[in-house]
């Protein structure tokens, strides 16, 4: 009877663990809520509007490309100053 | 001009004044001082700080500092202009990513196990939390907490300029890449500010000379980390709960206020070019701003073009 108890207790436990494990993969491998929710939020987005690259930072010609927008490069750089060097990079 | 360097809010901290040695040494003790009391009230990595009490309150009014009270003020109005874009409730899923300790601690121990990535707990909408102004309380609904992470440091930078502007006659107060601006450097009439390249860090991507203000950088590459395999930052994308996927690598702002460059750089970002004419709408149009895509090209709004003075340093 001992036998018959301890084998059923060890075929509990690995049928547990096998459970366990098959439910593990399948949780893994299904497709997650919030992929789900992120396709339906991009049908709410708005057309992409037109945003004209700052084109003159490449070559600094000073020219725009065609996009009706001025920058004005100069063509000497600013003295420099005894001031800290301030950089903006993200927080 | 003077400066004063330290580490405080997970950021490098630069204190700059001009002034007498005396007067500045002054002022930069009590900024620092005035920095590093207001992280103790805002962090949410301590048990101790009154973020934590006010996340621990969730489901029953919470009493307020006055600091606190403005601070969650100013989320809740922002909340509001942004569409949700910014959203301070998704502490939630940041720990589930694995932002669960400060970024110095998650560097060196590594992020939480990617099982529990899995689980996307539902929490209420940050729409929810009341604010009695009278009595200063706050009421989270029960499940929300708050990280003031970005918009608290846009706002302790601001009072903390203001504060040493009382001891010097022009200062800049530089919270890791976000910056506060009072008066100029003698002889100059702006304050240069160099933008990281958001790929190579150690390198300027360009330098913009600005007016007396604010200007802030939100960019996904500067909090990253792994889980698991999946590559991991600290935007997350309050519409899917996830780090932000976007266009753009970082988007800079410069405005009147700490707290709006803050925030609007954060929903530029994470909202990208498809959000941007609904954002302008809402605000952002009154600001200059930089986005630097994936090519590292730079787009600037028709502010940026007018009111920056932008030189390229690569």
């Amino acid at each position: 009877m001992k036998i018959i108890k301890t084998a059923l207790h060890y075929w509990i436990a690995i049928v547990s663990v096998l459970s366990f494990l098959v439910g593990w993969g399948m949780l893994a491998h299904s497709l997650k809520p919030v992929q789900a929710s992120s396709q339906t939020s991009t049908q709410n987005t708005v057309s992409l509007p037109a945003l004209p690259p700052i084109q003159a930072f490449g070559g600094l010609t000073g020219n725009n490309s065609g996009s009706g927008l001025n920058l004005s490069v100069p063509n000497n750089p600013p003295p420099v100053s005894v001031f800290p060097r301030l950089r903006s990079g993200g927080s | 001009m003077e400066t004063f360097a330290f580490r405080a809010m997970n950021s490098d901290i630069l204190l700059a004044a001009l002034g007498t040695p005396a007067r500045t040494s002054e002022g930069f003790e009590e900024t620092r001082r005035f920095i590093q009391a207001c992280e103790n009230r805002f962090t949410r990595f301590s048990e101790e700080s009154e973020l934590s009490a006010l996340n621990r309150s969730a489901g029953t009014p919470f009493q307020a500092s006055p600091d606190l009270f403005a601070v969650v003020a100013l989320a809740q109005h922002f909340f509001h202009q942004t569409r949700g874009l910014f959203d301070p409730s998704i502490l939630p899923d940041l720990k589930r990513i694995g932002y669960d300790r400060s970024m110095d601690f998650l560097r060196a121990d590594g992020p939480a196990p990617l099982f529990e990535s899995l689980l996307v707990e539902e929490h209420p909408s940050f729409s929810e939390m009341d604010l009695d102004e009278t009595r200063g309380m706050i009421l989270l609904p029960p499940g929300m907490s708050l990280d003031l992470g970005g918009i608290a440091k846009g706002w302790i930078a601001e009072q903390a300029a203001t504060l040493l502007s009382d001891f010097s006659s022009a200062c800049a107060v530089n919270a890791g890449g976000d910056m506060f601006l009072i008066g100029l450097p003698e002889g100059e009439t702006h304050w240069p500010v160099a933008i990281e390249d958001p790929l190579q860090p150690e390198n300027d991507l360009t330098t913009i000379q600005v007016d007396p203000g604010a200007v802030a950088t939100s960019a996904v590459t500067k909090r990253v980390w792994k889980q698991g395999e999946k590559q991991r930052h600290h935007l997350i994308d309050p519409r899917t709960r996830e780090p932000a996927q976007t266009e753009w690598l970082s988007v800079t702002v410069i405005a009147p206020h700490a707290y709006q460059a803050e925030v609007f750089a954060k929903a530029l970002l994470i909202g990208g070019p498809q959000e941007l004419e609904e954002l302008s709408r809402r605000g952002a149009a009154r600001f200059s701003y930089l986005a630097v895509d994936h090519d590292l090209k730079i787009w600037g709004n028709q502010n940026s073009l007018e009111g920056l003075y932008v030189n390229r340093t690569l």
